[in-house]
């Protein structure tokens, strides 16, 4: 063969070669969403469990939430200090109050900055007659475990987020069961508001070192 | 030779017995296991004449009978038989070779104590490991086993490093709520407890950049902020491995030593990565770190529930980066940065699974990807409330 | 003036190798100084290199978001000047142009050291140089079709097998007395010259094929390379051919170094038709995508540290491309060499540290990163190049007996 030929023989394997070597991701990579999205089947997450990471944390189903899947908040009445409240307080409001015209405060330490007072007192949240519960508009009496459907009165989009997981925090890990923090043990239900701190660490990735 | 710090290693099928690797089975003892195959089923044969004749008077299996599984043939013969490709047999060959010649090296050396030896012995195999990907369940708890023996005996402290394999049906998401993120740092400082970093260059793996309200521009934002969190008309983003689907960095690295694992995390091999840096080069997301000096820990500060692929200890001159906490993960726990954070702005689940956190996330909130028209595909969301 | 004549041919390749030993250890005092300077750059070279392994590569000046430095400059560079030696193979074989004949072999010499040299860049800049065997086939993993890296290592290193086989080849039939057979090297040589085009194509797609860095994701990248390395290279070329003139007694006709230095001329016209292509590109409407290019030529958010070297190295360019389109210029040999001198420090500039540094600024999220090297990695790199010049005087030193001993045999066979 002539030199030209073996030349466009090299030419000819080449490209041949070239063609064939289209990889797996030398193309367009299926798209993450798409991949997720079909899968619809209930998935066993290949049996594992966040029950070990639990530590045994008492929790409470929650109740109120048809839509979603079953979860669990971690129970708030095993982890007050002072509950039940009628352990010491065994009379009534108005029994407790002192001779009139004297200012005595229940839990003088709290001072409500939640929303204006035109909306919000003590009364709103607690039941004055029946200290060991929280009380709704709807519902009436609600236990300290499921305060969230106080919060939900007016937080329903929180709430609602919450119980899907778009807010608050999950204890244990990813894996089932799903027990989340209840909304007092990030928000002070007195005063919700946080504060600003400091960074926990100074970050030293520098883009412009 | 167990530790109380053990943890129980997931139910992997050891290999069918071919007669290779050492009888003992735990990784610190100083037979010629090498590579891992080879070496050792050598020593069952014996150069008796007689059972040479025996040998030669076998005769050949009988038609559809495998002959490395023909009983009837000595053992001998069917290791004989038993068919590798190339590939293995020049790895077996190599491995068996120069682990051989490293034990001849070391073994012959009058000086030094048991454990100065073993650790070179170990130090040797160490090196001529292969890619862990490519390497049998048993051949990677070996490796496994000798990187604990060889922490123990440089440190005298005792880690467990798990090979555990990716959970089938799972496949990590992430999302971040830029509504929830003030700031904190959190989780980077709970990644650094977790991960092992170098403490001397204070390598991090997240990144928190803090943009002004009203701009999105990466480049206007500021990263080098320490002040009391959030600042007023601010709002902060963080950074990190979005672990794509489509990972540039796997397509560039010359050796595969990093890839994406079924889970879809992308990890690295510390002991293949040859620190070449080109996936460093390839990644849009500053999401890689190189160990540019000899990594350093405080003894006390390492955290010892490790994974191959993860937070195990780092040599100089190799890649790392995040790795979605692969030692907590695959066992059911979120991500150091998951839990640290305090205002519960990092979501983290299996996106296979419908009734997932993220899953809803993905199919509710307005969510968005960072350089999404790269194409990379990360499995990283950001979204707000 | 010693006259240099070929060794006493003994015939074998023993032989060869022993009177190449024996003309490459002995020569005039000036030949044994400047082989002195390279071997004592190589030792600082060495030592720094030293340092760099202890330390790791901490003790150069590249971190995170500068992860490839000067080592990688150089190594683009010389990947350039190794390709560009083509242009004298190619004419001289595929044309039958015999005024290049005489220079072919110092191409291809020079091709070798530039390989050397660039080879020699990348392992100093691996992070783990012992681990370098996990690239080999077989009983590592190499990952070919997917890594540019591994598509490079493959051309780098079979082009430096064909700039050595070839030549090889040549100067030992050259050295036993008989004529080199065409119907054995001539197909190398084709297959070189496609070789030499892919080698610095294949370099410039490693960064091209990135995304991430849109300074460097862009089409013309590598045509832009072949340019500035064809006009580099035989810059590079006549120099030293004007120093094998002076120093040796081979000759090297005007008209070779003449069509070098047309061949450089159009390479760098059409080299800064590129960079003109480039500039309004990126400065017509200026992008994010932009950056880098504002980062290189204006300076982005007060930081200008390259400003200066680009418009230096394009100043070069300029000035060196406009001498050489003048034809008298062009043919006036001290004008030329300082021209070639120009055309060569400009697109050494443009090609390191306006290539690779330019590709990480700003970083993935937008901040503008520094870097300068440190005198490990300047000490290195400059062993290294004296590593490269050391091979090319070594190989020229070897070769030019020979070739003057096959032109006097045929100068008398022919009379």
């Amino acid at each position: 063969m002539s030199i030209r030929g073996r030349l466009a023989a090299a030419l000819l394997a080449l490209t041949l070669g070239l063609a064939g070597c289209h990889e797996e991701g030398g193309g367009h990579a299926p798209s993450v969403l798409g991949l997720a999205q079909r899968a619809t089947a209930p998935n066993p997450n290949a049996g594992l469990s966040s029950e070990p990471y639990l530590a045994g944390a008492p929790r409470v189903e929650a109740i109120g939430f048809p839509d979603r899947p079953r979860f669990f908040v971690l129970a708030r009445t095993a982890v007050i200090e002072k509950y039940p409240c009628s352990t010491c307080h065994t009379v009534p409001l108005e029994r407790m109050r002192g001779p009139a015209g004297t200012p005595r405060r229940a839990h003088w330490s709290v001072t409500l900055q939640h929303a204006p007072a035109a909306v919000m007192s003590c009364a709103t949240c607690h039941a004055p007659d029946a200290p060991d519960s929280l009380r709704t508009l709807e519902k009436g009496a609600v236990g300290f475990d499921h305060s969230y459907q106080v919060c939900a009165q007016c937080h329903s989009r929180q709430v609602a987020d919450w119980a899907s997981g778009a807010h608050g925090k999950r204890a244990g890990g990813w894996a089932p069961p799903r027990v989340v923090y209840a909304c007092a043990q990030c928000h002070d239900p007195h005063a919700p508001r946080w504060d600003t701190r400091w960074p926990a660490v100074a970050e030293t990735t520098r883009g412009d070192r | 030779m167990t530790t109380p710090l053990r943890r129980p290693l997931p139910v992997i099928q050891p290999r069918p017995a071919h007669g290779g690797g050492c009888g003992c089975g735990s990784g610190g003892c100083g037979c010629g296991s090498g590579g891992g195959r080879g070496g050792g089923g050598w020593s069952d044969a014996e150069a008796g004449l007689d059972r040479v004749r025996r040998l030669a008077a076998e005769t050949p299996s009988p038609a559809g009978i495998d002959p490395a599984e023909d009983p009837h043939l000595s053992g001998f013969r069917q290791l004989l038989e038993r068919q590798v490709d190339r590939r293995t047999a020049l790895g077996s060959i190599a491995g068996g070779l120069l682990a051989g010649l490293g034990l001849f090296q070391t073994a012959c050396n009058p000086i030094g104590s048991a454990e100065a030896r073993e650790k070179a012995v170990l130090d040797w195999q160490e090196y001529f490991q292969g890619n862990f990907r490519l390497m049998t369940n048993q051949e990677k708890v070996d490796t496994v086993r000798r990187l604990e023996r060889l922490h123990e005996l440089r440190t005298g402290q005792r880690v467990d490093i798990s090979p555990s394999d990716a959970r089938p049906g799972v496949l990590y998401g992430y999302a971040f709520n830029i509504s929830k993120c003030r700031g904190y740092m959190d989780c980077i400082r709970g990644c650094v407890k977790e991960n092992n970093q170098d403490r001397k260059t204070a390598i991090q793996y997240i990144r928190i950049h803090e943009h002004q309200k009203g701009q999105m521009d990466f480049g206007q934002a500021e990263d080098e902020f320490f002040h009391e969190v959030p600042a007023a008309g601010h709002f902060y983003v963080g950074t990190q491995c979005f672990h794509c689907q489509n990972p540039p960095c796997v397509d560039v690295c010359p050796v595969k030593a990093t890839w994406m694992e079924p889970d879809g995390i992308v990890v690295v091999d510390y002991n293949w990565c040859i620190g070449c840096r080109y996936c460093i080069a390839a990644c849009p997301y500053d999401a890689r770190r190189f160990n540019w000096s000899e990594p350093v820990v405080p003894a006390d500060e390492v955290n010892p529930h490790q994974h191959y692929l993860g937070n195990r200890l780092r040599k100089r001159g190799v890649v790392e980066k995040c790795t979605f906490c692969i030692q907590r993960s695959r066992e059911g726990r979120n991500p150091a940065c998951v839990e640290a954070c305090p205002t519960g702005a990092r979501i983290f689940g299996n996106l296979l699974d419908p009734d997932s956190e993220i899953r809803w996330v993905l199919a509710n909130k307005k969510v968005f990807r960072l350089k999404e028209d790269l194409g990379t595909e990360p499995k990283f969301w950001y979204y707000m409330d | 003036m010693r006259t240099l004549t070929a060794p006493p041919p003994r015939a074998s390749l023993r032989g060869f190798f022993v009177s190449g030993l024996r003309e490459v250890t002995s020569g005039r005092p000036l030949y044994h100084a400047w082989m002195a300077v390279l071997t004592l750059v190589m030792l600082a070279g060495a030592f720094a290199y030293s340092v760099q392994l202890r330390e790791g590569l901490a003790a150069t000046g590249m971190h995170d978001h500068v992860s490839w430095g000067l080592y990688i400059s150089c190594f683009t560079f010389l990947v350039g000047m190794a390709a560009a030696a083509v242009i004298l193979v190619m004419p001289t074989y595929v044309l039958h142009d015999q005024d290049f004949k005489s220079a072919v072999l110092f191409g291809e010499g020079l091709a070798v050291a530039s390989l050397v040299t660039a080879i020699g860049f990348v392992v100093v800049d691996v992070g783990g140089p012992e681990r370098l065997w996990h690239l080999t086939p077989g009983i590592g993993i190499f990952n070919w079709p997917r890594s540019m890296l591994a598509w490079d290592i493959l051309v780098l290193n079979g082009y430096l097998a064909l700039n050595l086989a070839v030549p090889f080849y040549i100067l030992y039939s050259h050295y036993r007395g008989r004529e080199p057979n065409p119907r054995y090297y001539v197909p190398l040589v084709f297959l070189s010259i496609l070789w030499a085009v892919s080698v610095h194509l294949v370099t410039a797609f490693l960064y091209a094929g990135l995304p991430a860095r849109p300074y460097w994701n862009t089409a013309l990248l590598g045509p832009r390379f072949l340019a500035t390395a064809f006009a580099a290279g035989p810059a590079l070329m006549i120099i030293i051919l004007a120093v094998i003139r002076r120093t040796t007694a081979y000759a090297v006709p005007d008209s070779t170094i003449q069509k070098l230095a047309l061949v450089a001329t159009v390479a760098a016209q059409v080299g800064i038709v590129m960079l003109v292509s480039e500039l309004f590109t990126e400065f017509y409407r200026t992008t994010h995508h932009a950056a880098s290019a504002v980062y290189l030529y204006r300076g982005l958010e007060g930081r200008t540290d390259l400003v200066p070297w680009s418009w230096t190295s394009i100043g070069l360019t300029v000035v060196a491309a406009g001498m050489l389109s003048v034809h008298r210029v062009r043919r006036a040999a001290p004008f030329l060499y300082l021209a070639c001198a120009l055309l060569f420090a400009g697109v050494l500039i443009e090609k390191s540290i306006g290539t690779i540094i330019p590709g990480f600024v700003p970083e993935p999220w937008g901040k503008i990163p520094r870097y300068a090297p440190t005198w490990v990695e300047l000490t290195v790199s400059a062993g290294l190049w004296a590593l490269g010049a050391f091979v090319f005087t070594v190989l020229a030193k070897a070769a030019i007996p020979i070739e003057l001993g096959h032109q006097a045999a045929r100068r008398s066979r022919e009379d």
